[in-house]
């Protein structure tokens, strides 16, 4: 699969790079929205769109909401699917989610991130 | 006077002789030649002497003269003789009382001599008669005049008897109106005047026991009547006549008493006493009317009126006193009803700390047997045997301004606002009125809000910091998940990495309980959750607080469920951790202990022992420690909430907060929750 991951934390940018990777994925990772939304339309031009974008909700600039609306317009015949990740538990949950134009919510701290690419497998999976 | 000589003789030359005589004598001849024409004379004037001749025409001289002395005996008698017969003698002595005799022919001389002492005698003998009849007249008079003063004694005394039972009648009269009006004047109430008035006029059979309508302070028309022995008061159903005369049968009277006894009345006395010396400014108001029902014939009545004038006066005068003690009374009566009407506590109370008045709310179980004056304050108010922490008397007093404090009556807090005043004529107030507000809730309410705020606060900076950390912590947790899914399965690099990735889960959970002990408490619900849970999730934070300290959990192994909201719980048990550890200020241990209990009624309780061994709470203190804004700490270093906010979130749940202390050995706080 091809991973795009949208956060501002290095931290977290590094440790799920590692963990797709370790699982044989491709990452793609952008420091925050605005890049986010560069990178996103940039392989989508590529003929390389990610299969599953995970997105974190509050980062400076562009937030996660404001990049899934700002790109929007491009995803017409995307058939990719998006994870929200917030630090903020509770904040958001399914629903929510699901309105912003994502298909799963995750709370950070992750309990377990190679729980957390299985998911994104099995999103995946779903897509075909 | 010239003294009359009456000379009878029928012989004209002695007649003649006679009067040549008497020329030059100081008398006066009145000459008569017969007996007859003598004895009218004699009859008719008085005459100072007689002289009779004994031989005299159709009687003798002897018999003229006894009529003589029996007509006139004052006028001296001479019987003229011309022989001297002895039995003429004898005659003329015994039948005539003869002065003197003379012969005939007469010495000129020698007769005037006798007639001279003739008319001396005549003169004694008048003399003595009127003298006779003076005495006799003034006897009669004397006579009269005693008997008219025995009469009159009589009189007198008569008068003077009956103006002594009028006197006494007078008296006993005025006596009687003194009494009434003694009786008057120890009256207290219109129910005895009532009475008064009924006893007073008992003598009148014919009257009914009286009513009275009188108008009271707060303009009230009151009817006021006997009904048996009992004195019955209402409102009057209208207002009588306001004409000021006593007023007989009048059809205005007896249409009123209809009105407002329902029944008819045939024969009325009405009675207006007289306008209230102090009156109030309505002075059209009707004067205060004493009512009789009567059968008194119209004699009687005059008698009654009169006897009832005399007592109007001083019956007005008792009825305005009585009246005008029924408005001071109800004056005070309406200051007393503001003065328990109000809701605070109030209170007189003089410089030493005694009650001199005082509203039913001041004292502490709000009985009005409690107001005895002269108790002292805070045995009434606070039932503490000695002067309240914080009261501000004695400041008031010294000072003269007002003062504020703030007491403990039981678990309430008082602001007391103590104002000096000045009762007597003392230059020194020693004297104040304190007016005691309630507010404990209003504390409590501030320090809710204090802390709710605090909270939201706090939540607000937890959130953000959570999501600060969480953010790298997320990284540092999944990388330490890939790295330990990188490293070999064996060595020290992969123990290593994973205790990083325990200590951040841990932090992770740190981070969470720190999100819902921050959270408000309309967040959370109560659930379901054990005792010994919410320790766990609470001992992260307390970590620095137990630092310097020795700390022992001691968890009871059963582990039932409890109804809280926990993330209140976590705080008061938080609070109660964090104060032992501060109430010990060289290292010391804090045993936490979780207990399940059975009490006398079966039921079971959970329960959170928190032992320190700490400096221990003052005895004169331990009952404050609950209260919102006690504290002991410093400045700075507490707000006073923690306890008091622990026992409102424990009670709320249905449970009890408990504390026993014994100085220099330390405190054991006991809460407990039912199961």
């Amino acid at each position: 699969m091809k991973i795009l991951v949208v956060d501002d934390e290095p931290l977290v940018r590094k440790s799920l790079g590692r963990a797709f990777k370790a699982k044989g994925h491709t990452v793609t990772e952008a420091v925050d929205g605005s890049e986010g939304l560069k990178l996103w339309g940039e392989l989508l031009q590529a003929g390389t769109p990610p299969d599953i974008v995970l997105v974190d909700v509050l980062m400076p600039g562009l937030s996660g909401p404001e990049l899934l609306q700002a790109v929007r317009p491009q995803l017409e015949n995307w058939r990719g699917r998006v994870i929200l990740m917030s630090a903020y538990s509770g904040e958001h949950n399914v629903t929510t989610a699901q309105q912003l134009g994502a298909d799963l919510f995750v709370p950070k701290p992750f309990d377990d991130v190679f729980a957390l690419v299985k998911t994104a497998e099995d999103l995946f999976a779903q897509q075909r | 006077m010239t003294f009359k000589i009456l000379w009878v003789d029928d012989d004209s030359n002695i007649l003649d002789s006679a009067r040549r005589l008497f020329k030059s004598s100081p008398w006066e001849l009145v000459a008569t030649s017969t007996a007859h024409d003598a004895r009218e004379m004699i009859l008719r004037e008085t005459f100072a002497a007689i002289v009779a001749d004994q031989r005299l025409q159709a009687a003798s001289g002897v018999d003229l003269l006894e009529f003589v002395k029996e007509k006139a005996p004052s006028t001296s008698r001479i019987l003229l003789t011309g022989a001297v017969e002895v039995e003429v003698l004898e005659e003329a002595v015994n039948r005539g009382h003869v002065f003197r005799f003379v012969s005939k022919p007469w010495d000129n001389e020698q007769l005037l001599v006798d007639i001279a002492k003739a008319v001396e005698h005549h003169q004694l003998k008048t003399t003595q008669s009127s003298l006779l009849k003076e005495v006799s007249s003034q006897n009669r008079q004397l006579e009269r005049l005693t008997s008219g003063l025995e009469q009159i004694v009589t009189e007198r005394t008569t008068n003077v008897e009956s103006s002594k039972t009028e006197a006494e009648k007078k008296l006993s009269h005025v006596r009687e109106l003194v009494r009434f009006i003694k009786d008057l004047s120890t009256l207290t109430s219109v129910d005895e005047l009532l009475n008064l008035i009924r006893k007073e006029l008992k003598g009148f059979h014919e009257l009914r026991p009286p009513a009275l309508a009188y108008v009271v302070a707060d303009r009230t028309p009151v009817i006021l009547f006997l009904q048996g022995k009992q004195v019955v008061e209402r409102e009057a159903r209208q207002m009588w006549s306001r004409r000021p005369r006593i007023r007989i049968n009048e059809h205005e009277d007896r249409v009123y008493l209809a009105n407002e006894f329902g029944r008819p009345f045939v024969k009325v006395l009405a009675i207006p006493l007289k306008r209230r010396a102090v009156a109030s400014e309505a002075s059209d108001e009707a004067p205060a009317t004493l009512f009789f029902e009567h059968a008194l014939p119209d004699e009687k009545i005059d008698q009654f009126l009169s006897f009832i004038s005399e007592r109007l006066q001083p019956l007005s005068i008792a009825l305005d006193r009585i009246l005008l003690e029924y408005h001071l009374k109800w004056t005070s009566v309406q200051w007393e009803g503001t003065f328990d009407g109000i809701k605070d506590p109030i209170a007189i109370v003089d410089i030493d700390y005694r009650v001199v008045r005082s509203n039913r709310h001041f004292s502490f179980d709000n009985s009005k047997q409690n107001r005895l004056y002269e108790s002292a304050c805070h045995k009434v108010f606070a039932n503490s045997e000695t002067i309240c922490r914080g009261c501000p008397v004695a400041k008031a007093l010294e000072t003269g301004h007002p003062q504020k404090g703030q007491i403990r009556r039981g678990d309430r807090i008082y602001d007391v606002l103590s104002y000096s005043i000045h009762l007597g004529d003392d230059q020194i107030s020693t004297n104040v009125i304190n007016h005691y507000v309630d507010v404990t809730s209003s504390r409590e309410l501030h320090g809710r809000m204090i802390q709710s705020e605090k909270m939201a606060a706090v939540g607000l900076l937890a959130g953000n910091i959570a999501h600060e950390l969480n953010n790298p912590l997320t990284g540092i947790r999944s990388l330490a998940q890939v790295l330990l899914e990188e490293v070999p399965k064996e060595g020290t690099l992969r123990d290593d990495i994973s205790e990083v990735e325990k200590a951040s889960e841990r932090s992770q959970k740190i981070i969470e309980n720190l999100l819902s002990f921050s959270k408000g408490e309309s967040d959370q619900k109560q659930v379901l959750i054990s005792l010994n849970e919410v320790i766990r999730r609470t001992l992260p934070m307390l970590k620095t607080a137990l630092r310097e300290h020795r700390s022992e959990m001691l968890l009871s192994e059963d582990e039932p469920k409890v109804k809280v909201e926990p993330h209140l719980m976590q705080q008061v048990v938080f609070n109660l951790v964090n104060n032992a550890c501060q109430a010990m200020k060289d290292p010391g241990t804090v045993t936490v202990r979780t207990e399940i209990e059975t009490d006398g009624e079966g039921r079971r309780w959970s329960a959170i022992h928190v032992i320190d061994t700490g400096e221990g709470i003052p005895p004169d203190i331990i009952d404050s420690i609950f209260e919102p804004f006690f504290t002991t700490k410093e400045k700075g270093q507490g707000t006073g909430l923690g306890l008091s906010m622990s026992r409102s979130v424990v009670e709320n749940f249905g449970g009890t907060i408990s504390v026993t202390s014994i100085l220099r050995e330390g405190t054991h706080f006991i809460v407990r929750v039912p199961v």
